[in-house]
């Protein structure tokens, strides 16, 4: 379901370009992408959602201001926040826990999240064609 | 009126990883169990402390070290882990005492951000009741403690389910030339320093204990109770 906002059409936009999603076993995490941490460069305030919040498709996620720019952050996909860390580190939106699949140093995540963006460009595009129906 | 009860459970000097070991075993226990009785309703969980045995550069999750940085301080002789919690990387020792206060949050009826607020007081009273006055917490990126440009406490946090985990590191004579090959939490530019560097005199942890344990129960208005480190 997508609330309507005057400002929703650049909204989707930003779901589509620089918000991600690495789905492992059904648990998934959400962040932003290098382009919109770059456009965020001076983060002076970042805030996430309470941990147990269940979120639908589009629903706001948190905000980042920086000094220069503010802008909600969206959540591309439905579900429930469980986990937060503090700080947070700019670039990253935590959906899910991993449990023992904890990202380690080295490992290839970021080729997996290169995968993911791939899928997750060819869902994006699904979810624009549903907000054009609905 | 009856306050929270939070065990106290003092490792003493343990390697990080059986530290974590125990915060992963707190942690099962307060997530498994919304609701039933063990520990009981008075609980709010547990505070875990130890000073490291031996020296290890963290990460935050997905941040702060990459794999070259990563073999750069093996090679030191460090162990190098990733964590869950937030921020970037940091150094653990010994001289440093280790704070992880495992807490169901619903039970003390704090959010995360009042928990992490409350972390940097305890830091700063500590910082206050040995002498020291100007300590200040310093909100984000600067999370953490700071004496003028030094940082003397630094904090990262996870909360799962309502659990916390991590908490912070409070440098009490720890060998600070271990920060000088990282960028400690990603800020260049930046110090770092110890009660014993600020004192100009040596602090143990087994001195800064106490007075610290004094502190987190007037921050967190709870009480501790003792439990025996077989668990």
């Amino acid at each position: 379901m997508l609330r309507t906002r005057p400002n929703l059409l650049s909204v989707h936009k930003f779901v589509e370009k620089h918000e991600w999603v690495i789905a492992e076993s059904g648990i998934g995490a959400v962040g932003t992408s290098n382009f919109a941490q770059g456009a965020f460069r001076d983060v002076v305030y970042c805030s996430l959602s309470e941990i147990g919040k269940k979120l639908n498709k589009q629903d706001e996620l948190g905000a980042l201001k920086s000094v220069k720019t503010a802008s909600e952050l969206y959540f591309p996909l439905s579900g429930e926040v469980t986990d937060q860390v503090f700080p947070v580190n700019t670039g990253l939106v935590h959906k899910s826990c991993y449990e023992d699949a904890w990202p380690t140093l080295g490992n290839t995540s970021e080729v997996d999240e290169l995968r993911m963006k791939k899928r997750i460009r060819n869902r994006q595009h699904l979810l624009k064609s549903e907000s054009g129906t609905s | 009126m009856l306050l929270p009860a939070v065990r106290l459970v003092r490792l003493g000097r343990v390697p990080y990883s059986e530290f974590l070991a125990l915060q992963d075993r707190w942690l099962r226990r307060l997530q498994a169990e919304p609701g039933t009785e063990d520990p009981p309703r008075t609980e709010a969980g547990a505070l875990l402390l130890c000073e490291p045995a031996g020296p290890v550069y963290t990460a935050g999750l997905r941040g702060g070290l990459t794999p070259e940085e990563a073999a750069r301080l093996r090679a030191l002789g460090a162990e190098v882990r990733a964590t869950g919690r937030g921020g970037l990387a940091t150094f653990h020792g010994p001289g440093q005492l280790l704070c992880h206060p495992v807490l169901d949050l619903r039970r003390l009826r704090l959010r995360l951000r009042t928990h992490v607020a409350a972390l940097e007081a305890c830091a700063v009273r500590l910082c206050g009741l040995q002498g020291l006055r100007g300590a200040r917490a310093r909100p984000p990126p600067y999370t953490g403690v700071w004496l003028g440009e030094r940082k003397i406490c630094a904090i990262g946090v996870r909360c799962g389910r309502h659990i916390t985990s991590h908490g912070l590191a409070l440098n009490c004579c720890t060998d600070l030339t271990w920060f000088e090959h990282i960028v400690p939490c990603g800020l260049v530019g930046t110090g770092v320093t110890s009660l014993s560097q600020e004192l100009q005199r040596h602090l143990t942890v087994d001195e800064v204990t106490p007075p610290f344990l004094e502190a987190f129960k007037e921050t967190y208005k709870c009480t501790l109770i003792s439990e025996d480190t077989s668990n």
